[in-house]
This record gives C-alpha cells, structure tokens and sequence, in this order.
C-alpha cells in the first residue's frame, strides 16, 4: 500500500565513516513520492547512503525514518517493502529465470505458488517471456539487467531503488529499460529512486534530482525546473539563408551553437512572435523553436562546480 | 581528401558466425560515432581497425597503409579498448611514462608526457597510487588518456565512459571535441545515443555485420521515406493550428495531447508543411510555444533502423 | 468483466514475515543437490552402513544364526552397537563425502555470482542465510546418520520383539549425529566461503581433513606422544565425543570435557568466520 502522505524517506543528520574516512556528512533529505534520480561524482556517497537506506550500515550519527519505520529499530522488515536493483552482476547459478525470480519473492514473504505465478508476469512484463526457462547464468547483458528488474519487482514493493539501471545494455535495451522504467512509475504508482551516471537516462525518468558531493548534497533540482525557461532566449532552426533572417531582427546578440540551432537573445521590447514574422520576409523557414532551456548538465556542473568553491 | 580510415569489401567470420559482411567505408577527417546492437558486428570492426584481426576478404586501410601486421601505424593511431585490464602492481604514473616510452619517446620526455596525460583526466593526484586501487571511472580515464598520450592522427575509442561520473564525462566529451578540433580523426563506439550527439553529427551505424546507414544524422533522417517526419507543436491552439493541416495532402497523421497543450503531425513533405505553418503562423497571429521535431534524433534514427520489437 | 491492460500491475498479495525466513534457501538448496550429478548413486552408497547394520540386527535377533556369534553379542549392548554405527562403520567417511557433496559450493558458487547481493536485498539477516545454508548440509547429513539410526532403533525392536533402549542412549543416538552434522556442515561451508572457486574450497577441505588425520597421528604417537594431538584429527575427536556419549571407553586418554569443547570451539569459529565473510561483502 503505497501510502500518499507519509514522507518515504526522512533522514536527519545522517554520518558515517569509513575507517575514519567520512563518506557521508551530516545529510538530511525528505524523499517523498515520486521518481527521484541521485547524481553524483565517483566517491560522493551515493553507495553509501543507499546502503544506509537498505538497512546494511548503521549511521554514526543522525537518524530517521525509512517507508515510516525509524533506523535504530533496524531496517531489515523494511526490505520487504523495498526492491533494490544492483548495480554490479548478479545471480543466482543454475536457476532458471522463473525459478530465481519466485526464489526472491518467496524470500520476500510471498507463498510459494503467489511468488511462481508473479514471477511469471514480472518476466512477461520485462519483456523476457521466451527466455524465462533458461538459466539465468546464460543471459546476455541486456537480459540480466532485466531480470535484476523482474527480482527488484516480483514482490510489489512500495519504493524502488535502482542503481545504473542502463549499464551495459546496448541503444535499443537502453530505450526500453527507460520505457519500463516510465511505465512502472506512471500514475504514480511506485517511488523509485534511481542512481545513475547518465544525466539523459535521470532527465527521462526522474522528477526530482538530489546532487551529492564528498558526503554531503548539494543540490536538489526538479526537472521541472528545467523547462521554466529564461523567456528572453530562444532557440531557432531555420532553413534559409541566417544572415538574411538576422539582418530583419534588431540588434540582438545571436550565436549559433554546435547543432547549427540559432540562440537569440531577444530584448524585452521584441515580442518572440515577430521572429516568424521576420522569417517570412527573409525568406526563411523556421523549422524548430523553443525557448532557451537549463540542462541537467548545466544544473549539475554549478551544483559541483561551488560546492568544490566551499 | 584521402580518407583517414578506408574500408572496402571488409568481411571476417568465424567458422559459421558472421562478424562483419562486405563493410565498405570513408571516413574523412572529424569525430564519427560508431554505435549498433550488442553483437552487431561493431566490436569486430574496431578490432579489425585496430590491428587485432585479420580480414577474411577485403581490406582495411588507414592513412592508406594496411592495418593488420603493421605495427609502425600505431605510432599515429591511439586505442582505448573496452575492457578492463591493467597490470598489477603499476601505478598510473608509471603506466603511462611505459606507454610513452613504447611509442619512443625518451625517459624525461615520457614522464613530462605522462605527467600531461594525468593532469588532463585528473588523476596527477593518484598517480603514485597502484592502478588496482583506482575506482573504475578513474581506470577508464586512465584508458583514455593513455590512448591520447603519443599525439596520434587517429584515435579509436570503445565505449571511452563506461563507469566514468557526470561530470568526467562531460569533461571527457569536450577532451574529445578539443582534441579532434586540431585536425585530428575520432571514431567513438558508444550505446548511449545522447553523448555521441554531443560530440557529432556523424555517426556510423552497424547491424548484423553490415553498416546500415552512415553520415550526417539529419541527412540520413531525411533518407528515411518509409518514415514521415514528426514536429510537434506546443500552442494553446492545438486544434486550430491541426485545422489548417487536416486538409493536406502532405499531413499523414495528426496526433493531440490536451494535457501536454501539443499537436504532433506527420509529413512526408517538410518543406511544404513549415511553408505553411510560418505562413499561417504569421497570418492569423497565433500564438506559439515551441516547435520540435521528436523524432529527428539519433535514438529515432536507430529505432527505425534497426527497428525494436 | 473488467480488461487487463497492458503495462505494470502491482500484487494485491500482502507479505507475511514467515517464522523461519532462512526456509526458502533452504528448500531450494535441498532441491539443488538433488538435481547434481550422480546424486542418486552417492546415496545409494551412504546407505550402505545402514543397510549392513539392518542385516546385522536382523540376523543378531534369531537365534538359529548362532554362527554369526559375535555379531549375536552385539544385541545385547546397545550402547556399544550404535557407537559402532556411528563411528566404525564406515558412516563418517560417508558423511564426509555427502558434506563435501552437498556443501562445498553452496557458499562458493554465491560468491562467484555475487548472489550474496541478491540474498541481502531481501529480508533476511546474515545468520538467516547461513542457517538456511547450514540447514542444506545438515539435513543430508542427518538423512543419513540420524533417520538410519532411528529405523535401526525400530528395527530392533521390530526383530528383538521389545523396547529396550534406555533413556540415556537414546539421548546419545540423537545428540550425537546432531552436533556431528552440524559440525561438519560448519567446516565445509567455512572452506566453502574461502573462495568463489568451488574446487579450491573442495582441495580445502578434503587436504584439512586428511592432513589433521595425519598430524594429529604423528604428534600424538610420535612426536609429543601426547593423547591430547589426537583431538586435532576431527575423525579421532568425533569418536571420542561419542565414547563420552554412549559410555564407551575412549580411545584418547584426555579429560572427558576435552572433546565436545574441541567440536564446539571449532564449529563456532566457523560460524563465525562465515558471518564475518558474509559481512565483508555486504559492505
């Protein structure tokens, strides 16, 4: 039961260290619904903090509650509610696909017979039905990322967590793990929490982004944000001659940047639509049009870039 | 211009399985993106370019000399493989003064170009730290930064920023555009579209051992008749804006997302649709917000060519 | 009706923490063995000592064999026949063998496929996992040492016509398979969890088990001529824990706590070592 008010992760001055080292400094967030990416340099904590959330390391200090269960009262039941996609390879040798995935759900506290019969949909739905007898250990890349989905699904949990969700997996597999990734989490039917290096994959499936740096976050970004715009700057594609276009507009700074789109800096007394105006006269055809947006990237190298300045 | 890297009729199997079949190529030079399926044939044509298999029929030639058993070529070809091997018991600093010494260079000029090499990719902090203790993302930075060391004319990258973080790979992807800026050749093979669209808009795309399409991504979009093109239009009049479309002929699908406030067309003919819309747009004054085309990218272009499901 | 669209749907099931969450690990261990290879001729084998005892027993029980006269003498002391079983009859050979079957990979082959990972993702602590694993050993081992002996409990009664067993032997006939298997399924995981290589974990434990034999027989008779040497053999030291157990005389001449302390000690350190090996990896 995905409950819509309680807050899913709640964490309050959150340390820990790593012989002596400190990997995580004094982080408090409030993760509630939705799909949250966490981004970060090699190093910045992110294994970390998911390991504390998953209940495998005590912090040293701070506390907080986890799917509405407190860390000191031990996070193991939570796991239950939790599935968690990791990163590395694994599985389990000599098990069929179907068997591994009712093993995990059994594991999980599913009935033997309810954990076989859904591990059989969560196979369908991955998209590995015809392979779902083979053994596992005889998976291609692409297919092992989709089982570890299909284990991180069978028993329905309330909050998933995915760690490189897309890694080794070729363009089409990548397409399609982010489009399961969409569909899972549509309606708001699931919380996810998704780390990855690949900004694009954060920026398709993520709504809210929490940036991390040695230990701490630095930065958290909805990327909703990223299309509320700067609504002086715009982006053009035209087909025509550009000097012609351009010779129409008044005085404007204009660049063109390296996809050959046109980024215009227009003054306040130009209203945007007059550019189509002025296209028409010129000549030229606009063939893409959109105000200027901030990127993920831009967003993450500013969040690193000053907390580095710190 | 004679071609940096010149296939002709390339072919290599094994026994029955099938690597690549008759790949014919000329790569000018620039940054080309080599991406295709797992088991594509992409892996045995960077082998085959990189020297370390011969072909079965055709040729492969770069900067017109053979490539297999002519090891002096690599003196100006550099490669990153896609695997994870490195000597133990090396530190970063020391693996790459060897390397610069492989290619010639003399013992203080290797340490001068090895201490280059660290500070580029950022690893001259760790670079008396053994190279088994680097962190994955640290080992491929090596990688790269080691193919670049000897200055070479070509340089051949297999999946350069597997396990690298955000922010090295935004840096890694300017190291490339800065390093092909000075006249240099780079072939990139990646599975993630959206990066190689960041340093290119060549790409080289292979499927079942044979390339499928190869150049400029909008000139092959443009090639695909069997696919009319998308633009979406972000207005608050979506279904005034259709209105005017429904009638032509050029217009093959008109699809509307209410919650989304955008109206998604279909042409098989650009130039008269856009005609039209900066027409209409001009003459009735209608307000719009955006106008993209959804599909005129590298992942759509893959999609319809090497066609999932 | 309502249609089943297409796209994720959820479970309406709700999860019941099950009292024994190690259960399912171990069921599924249980299976697996038994799809090994020549499974079932390995336990044709370890049947043997049972099935020589069942004739013994059956033929001790009538009289008119009166050749077979020392095996007649048997019957009459109970201690002494199950100690045998237990000890001389070739069961702890097949034990070892079944433990080395059964056990060798179980930690082994987890570790090379990572699927510890998978195990901790789950509700489950590390000594939920060892015991479901523990669990696998221990119940081919008590397969074929505690459900023999208790059929040859039976089947005495059955041929002899009669409950003679004491209360004390009984105790000893079901204790002692139980610290043995445990024992035993401890050791062989603790070399199973040394490395991701099965066969290394196999040379492991069967070199220990043959070069303690060797150096507990060469220091105890030779070299310290020390009974107590004899305890690092874990052969010598089970046999003596079953003399204190039944009431035989010992073969060692060390103080009677001597022995199950030794097998205590030694199965705790594994255990622990094993927990500490899980622990590495989850973190």
């Amino acid at each position: 039961m995905i409950s819509m008010t309680d807050s899913i992760i709640q964490l309050k001055e959150i340390s820990f260290f790593y012989n002596g080292f400190q990997a995580i400094r004094g982080v408090s967030l409030e993760i509630g619904a939705g799909v949250y990416g966490l981004l970060g340099p090699n190093g910045a904590g992110k294994t970390t903090l998911m390991k504390i959330i998953l209940g495998h390391l005590a912090p040293a200090a701070g506390g907080g509650r986890v799917l509405g269960t407190p860390m000191d009262a031990g996070l193991i039941e939570v796991r239950r509610r939790i599935g968690y996609m990791p990163e590395s390879h694994c599985l389990i040798p000599g098990m069929d696909a179907v068997t591994l995935t009712a093993y995990m759900g059994e594991l999980s506290g599913m009935p033997r017979q309810e954990a076989i019969k859904r591990a059989h949909e969560v196979l369908y739905y991955v998209g590995l039905e015809e392979s779902r007898y083979r053994k596992a250990d005889t998976y291609s890349s692409g297919m092992k990322q989709r089982l570890k989905l299909a284990l991180a699904l069978v028993h329905d949990p309330e909050l998933m967590i995915l760690d490189e969700p897309t890694s080794g997996m070729d363009p089409g597999g990548r397409e399609e793990m982010l489009e399961l990734i969409r569909d899972i989490a549509a309606k708001g039917r699931m919380n996810m929490i998704i780390s990855s290096h690949i900004l694009a994959d954060i920026e398709k499936t993520c709504q809210q982004v929490l940036i991390m740096n040695s230990g701490s976050i630095v930065s958290e970004q909805h990327t909703r944000d990223f299309n509320s715009q700067d609504t002086s700057i715009f982006e053009v594609g035209i087909k025509g001659d550009p000097r012609e276009f351009l010779r129409r507009l008044p005085k404007i700074q204009a660049e063109t940047d390296r996809r050959g789109l046109l980024r215009l800096h227009l003054p306040a007394d130009y209203p945007p639509m007059n550019l189509f105006r002025d296209a028409l006269e010129a000549g030229v055809q606009i063939r893409h049009f959109r105000p200027s947006r901030l990127t993920l990237e831009d967003a993450f190298v500013t969040a690193i870039g000053e907390s580095h300045a710190r | 211009m004679e071609p940096v890297l010149e296939a002709q009729d390339l072919s290599k199997w094994y026994g029955n399985i099938l690597g690549v079949s008759d790949i014919s190529l000329n790569l000018t030079p620039g940054i080309h993106g080599l991406l295709g399926p797992n088991g594509a044939g992409k892996t045995t044509f960077l082998r085959l370019a990189s020297g370390q298999l011969k072909p079965n029929r055709g040729r492969i030639r770069i900067f017109g000399e053979a490539v297999f058993s002519n090891p002096g070529l690599f003196n100006r070809v550099g490669f990153c493989p896609e695997n994870d091997a490195y000597y133990r018991g090396v530190n970063g600093g020391d693996y790459l003064s060897f390397m610069a010494r492989l290619h010639g260079a003399s013992p203080t000029e290797a340490r001068e170009r090895a201490r280059k090499a660290l500070q580029r990719v950022g690893l001259e902090d760790v670079a008396a730290k053994a190279i088994s203790a680097y962190s994955l993302g640290m080992r491929q930075r090596l990688k790269v930064t080691a193919a670049m060391l000897h200055d070479p004319q070509l340089l051949i990258l297999d999946e350069p920023l597997k396990g690298v973080d955000p922010l090295w790979r935004v840096r890694i992807i300017e190291l490339i555009r800065e390093f092909e800026s000075q006249g240099r050749t780079v072939i990139v093979s990646s599975h993630i579209l959206p990066e190689i669209e960041s340093m290119t808009n060549n790409i080289v795309l292979i499927h079942q051992g044979e390339i499928l399409a190869e150049g400029d991504i909008q000139e092959i979009r443009g090639l695909l008749d069997s696919h009319p093109h998308m633009v979406s239009i972000r207005t608050p009049h979506i279904r005034r804006i259709a209105s005017r479309f429904v009638q032509d002929n050029h217009v093959l699908t008109v699809n509307f997302s209410d919650s989304a406030r955008k109206v998604v067309f279909k042409t098989d003919n650009r130039d008269h649709f856009f005609d039209r819309l900066n027409r209409i747009v001009v003459e009735e004054a209608l307000e719009i917000e955006e106008i993209t085309s959804p599909d005129d990218n590298l992942q759509a272009v893959f999609n319809y060519l090497v066609g999932r499901k | 009706m309502p249609v089943k669209e297409r796209g994720y749907h959820g479970w309406q099931g709700s999860l019941a923490p099950r009292r024994l969450r190690w259960l399912p690990i171990t069921l599924q261990g249980i299976r697996q063995v038994m799809q090994k290879k020549r499974a079932k001729l390995l336990f044709f084998f370890s049947a043997f000592p049972f099935l020589f005892f069942l004739v013994a027993v059956y033929v001790a029980s009538k009289p008119e064999l009166r050749f077979l006269e020392q095996i007649t003498s048997l019957i009459g002391d109970d201690a002494r026949l199950f100690n045998l079983f237990f000890t001389r009859s070739g069961l702890m050979f097949v034990l070892f063998l079944l433990s080395l079957y059964a056990g060798s990979d179980l930690i082994s082959g987890d570790l090379k496929y990572n699927s510890i990972q998978l195990y901790l993702s789950r509700p489950l602590r590390r000594g939920d996992y060892l015991a479901g694993k523990l669990a696998v050993v221990m119940f081919y081992l008590l397969m074929f040492s505690l459900v023999p002996a208790l059929l040859l409990v039976a089947a005495k009664a059955l041929f002899v016509g009669g409950w003679s067993l004491s209360p004390g032997i009984l105790l000893a006939i079901v204790a002692y398979p139980i610290l043995v298997s445990l024992a035993m399924a401890a050791l062989v995981l603790l070399f199973s969890s040394f490395s991701a290589n099965t066969r290394l974990a196999i040379v492991g434990y069967v070199g220990f088990y043959f070069f303690t034999n060797m150096l507990a027989g060469i220091f105890s008779q030779v070299v310290f001529k020390n009974d107590a040497f004899g305890l690092l053999s874990p052969e010598r030291t089970m046999r003596q824990m079953a003399a204190l157990l039944f009431g035989t005389k010992p073969a060692l001449a060390v103080p009677p706590w001597a022995a199950p302390l030794v097998v205590l000690g030694v199965t705790l350190a594994a255990l622990g070592w094993i927990l500490f090996r899980i622990r590495r990896v989850e973190v």
